[in-house]
């Protein structure tokens, strides 16, 4: 009886500091503060602007940046005066070197609220920025939706089963 | 041979219990804290099940489940008791499991002791067994506590019969018969034991051997009744095959068991390490056979014959269903460390290891797989205190979090009936559709939109936990829908109110009302040959200063007009579109009335009211 006691006590004892972090870890599971505004300029680390990605943005990465898919989108505020006077939609991103070595190049193209924005070709690995000036006639006043397309990427492999397009730092308007 | 001498003294009883359990709790630490995942929520919701009629109790606890099993103790009741008292709260149930287990090891101690004769060996045993990379998933996650209740029912059933063998008592033959029996409310693998029994007494307890035969009797009933009676299941993964591919499969389980071999590369290990030790093992239990060949065949036919029934699952090669069978294993290697501990040591510290070092990946992927989607669920538990006739639409849910119990729906638990994912976010996640795919968590931009005009709420799945952004979402849905549908605007609707221009009056029961001029923006049609149709109301009120002209323009040409007479006429207009239009992305419509009307009670210049305009 003596044995089996000790043998409880020492039981209890193991599985009593499980219990004592309870409590810390139900905090902040929550969060209820939306304003209902969307960002004009989002930066994709942002967990607040997670809503706004829309499609075809994985996760975030080093806590500054997401990899996309080849269609991704982002719903956007255009700027105030953008009705008015158009604004620049302005993507910033990362073309690595591992993935321009397998595709040689990449073409983006863009649609703004279905508005057509020129594309562009990338034929270099590094940092990228691609802007492009949207007319006021395709800026609502609350909220757009930017489509983006690569022509390529990488298809899911062995070694990442995602399917990779460029990583992504901020996307959004610029005042005009 | 039974190793005895000096060194069992050297080991006092309360250190002979007390490391093992030590051992095992500081092995499997992150398995108590892993929340719930994957099937777990099926079984969570059994008491969803039960509405008061005898029939509901029946079927959840004997009721055929998943491919066709009735694991009453280890799941149903199990499950039922724990959620019934504890909720979503899931350390109670980790704790049960982890106090079976120490009386597994209790047991094994026991067993190992009476086996070998040595208190080393059976100090050794329990933690050779708490190490194996197999046990990870049985310690972490309470859906594969089967494994660890069935492993209490086998060494209870084991010991019962090594005491009734030693002392001739009949109580410990009804104990065995007892446990041997709960057994099959555990797991079907409890239908090996009579094998064991059988060949236990065969080897070590000769007059009793004929009696063990009787135990092959439930064994036999129960693989009839499962085989005749329990329907198969159409699942490819469970489907046996008696063929050439059985020694692949054991010897697959033999890497694993062995040296926690894995076919590719997860850490510091390199494949052959895994191969290379698996062998290495396999000759030193090969080599015991000259020195204890009944206590080294017992062993190893522990670990075959309860691995025999899942052989024929190729498809299906599981770790954790290697919780029992490396019981024989881990008797073997503390003897042979006791009898040959330098040559054992080696291959015993290699072993301990590797294993350990899996066990930890695995446990560490369970961890933060079942934390993720405990952050969900208790997230959307806080957000609100009742779900009842609410939709809640779910963004930045990714591939892991979604394949980490989306399809046991543990939603239902917190009375949310109908969930989905938000249009455009799941393509995020692989569509699995030999899991059963995403599509019934998946909805068009329209759909989505109808929901919010509705009561639908829509978080955002955080890093720790969930966000409200049903706001937020309501201009982002509005923006999908629009640029979805811009060859259509009903200027009566919210939704549309971006592609308005100036000249409008607020929303008036599905209709607005234009001042003198008003304008619109709309995709311009793909041909020449589409048309503009237009519909609206013309009240009596804007004819009492005589007829109404209305001009429409696409990109300020004219394209039609219409001259109003008859007070309360409803109207459709249908008109053509200027060729230099066709293929524009976006085209402005505008509107002019020759003149406006005010009435007593409203100040405003009132021209005409309108509908939809569509591009047909």
């Amino acid at each position: 009886m003596r044995r089996l006691t000790i043998l409880f006590l020492c039981v209890i004892a193991l599985l009593l500091p499980a219990t004592a972090c309870k409590k810390k870890r139900q905090r902040g599971i929550f969060k209820a503060s939306d304003d209902g505004v969307l960002a004009t300029m989002v930066h994709v680390a942002d967990p607040r602007a997670a809503p706004q990605l829309t499609k075809g943005f994985y996760p975030i990465e080093n806590q500054a940046w997401r990899w996309t898919q080849s269609k991704f989108s982002v719903s956007l505020r255009p700027p105030l005066t953008g009705p008015k006077n158009g604004a620049r939609l302005v993507l910033k991103f990362v073309i690595p070197s591992v993935v321009l070595d397998k595709l040689h190049s990449m073409k983006l193209s863009a649609k703004v609220n279905g508005f057509d924005l020129t594309p562009e070709e990338y034929t270099r690995p590094g940092d990228q920025t691609y802007s492009r000036d949207v007319p006021a006639i395709a800026l609502p006043t609350t909220a757009v939706n930017v489509d983006f397309m690569l022509d390529k990427a990488l298809p899911p492999s062995p070694a990442d089963n995602r399917e990779l397009g460029v990583i992504v730092s901020s996307v959004g308007f610029e005042a005009k | 041979m039974t190793p005895t001498g000096q060194g069992q003294r050297l080991v006092p009883f309360p250190l002979l219990y007390a490391i093992p359990l030590l051992f095992c709790f500081a092995v499997h630490w992150l398995a108590i804290r892993t929340w719930f995942s994957g099937d777990d929520f099926a079984w969570l919701g059994l008491p969803l099940e039960l509405h008061g009629k005898l029939a509901d109790w029946l079927d959840v606890f004997f009721g055929p489940r998943a491919q066709g099993t009735v694991r009453t103790l280890s799941e149903r009741v199990y499950f039922l008791t724990f959620t019934s008292i504890f909720g979503l709260n899931a350390l109670p149930f980790r704790i049960w499991v982890f106090l079976t287990q120490f009386v597994n090891i209790a047991l094994l101690i026991g067993i190992t002791r009476r086996l070998t004769g040595s208190r080393w060996a059976a100090l050794l045993a329990p933690m050779l067994w708490c190490a194996n990379a197999g046990l990870a998933v049985s310690m972490g996650w309470s859906s594969a506590y089967n494994e660890i209740c069935c492993s209490f029912f086998l060494l209870a059933s084991f010991y019962c019969l090594l005491r009734y063998t030693e002392t001739g008592w009949r109580r410990y033959w009804i104990l065995q018969w007892a446990a041997f029996l709960l057994g099959f409310g555990a797991l079907e693998l409890i239908v090996t034991y009579p094998a064991i029994a059988a060949l236990y007494t065969w080897l070590f307890a000769r007059p009793y051997f004929r009696r063990t035969l009787w135990l092959f009797i439930p064994s036999a009933l129960f693989t009839a009744v499962h085989f005749l009676f329990v329907p198969k299941t159409p699942d490819p993964s469970y489907r046996m095959y008696f063929d050439a591919s059985i020694p692949t499969t054991l010897w697959k389980y033999w890497t694993f068991s062995t040296a926690a071999g894995r076919p590719e590369v997860l850490d510091w290990r390199p494949v052959w390490l895994g191969i290379a030790l698996s062998i290495l093992i396999a000759i030193g239990f090969l080599l015991l056979l000259r020195t204890n060949v009944r206590l080294t065949v017992f062993c190893l036919a522990w670990f075959v014959l309860v691995l025999l029934p899942i052989l024929p699952l190729k498809n299906h090669v599981t770790e954790y269903y290697l919780t029992m069978p490396v019981i024989g294993l881990a008797i073997l290697g503390a003897w042979a460390l006791v009898s040959y501990p330098r040559a054992a040591a080696v291959l015993a510290l290699l072993y301990v290891v590797v294993s350990i070092t899996d066990l930890r990946v695995a446990d560490q992927y369970f961890y933060e797989r079942a934390r993720r989607m405990k952050k969900l669920v208790l997230g959307l538990q806080a957000a609100r205190p009742d779900y009842k006739g609410t939709v809640v639409l779910l963004g930045g849910v990714d591939s892991d979090l979604f394949w980490s119990g989306f399809f046991d729906d543990p939603f239902r638990l917190l009375g949310i009936r109908e969930i989905f994912l938000t249009p455009g976010s799941e393509k995020a996640i692989d569509p699995h559709p030999e899991w059963g795919g995403i599509d019934r968590f998946v909805i068009p931009v329209d759909h989505a939109q109808e929901l919010l005009a509705d009561n639908a709420v829509v978080f955002e799945v955080q890093h720790e936990g969930v966000e409200d952004v049903t706001n937020t979402y309501r201009s982002i849905v509005a923006a999908q829908y629009a640029a979805s549908h811009k060859d259509y605007v009903d200027v009566g609707r919210p939704r549309y109110e971006g592609r308005l221009g100036p000249g409008w009056y607020p929303i008036e029961n599905g209709y607005r009302w234009m001042g003198k001029t008003a304008s619109l923006k709309m995709t311009g049609p793909q041909s020449a040959s589409q048309r503009l149709a237009i519909s609206g109301y013309c009240p009596g009120a804007v004819l009492e200063k005589g007829p109404l002209d209305l001009n429409v323009l696409v990109n300020g040409e004219k394209v039609g007009s219409k001259v109003f007479k008859a007070p309360g006429e409803r109207f459709a207009m249908d008109l053509p579109v200027p060729a230099s239009a066709a293929g524009q992305s976006s085209i402005t419509v505008s509107l002019e009335v020759d003149h406006t009307t005010t009435v007593a009670s409203d100040s405003r210049a009132l021209g005409m009211i309108f509908g939809t305009f569509r591009i047909k």
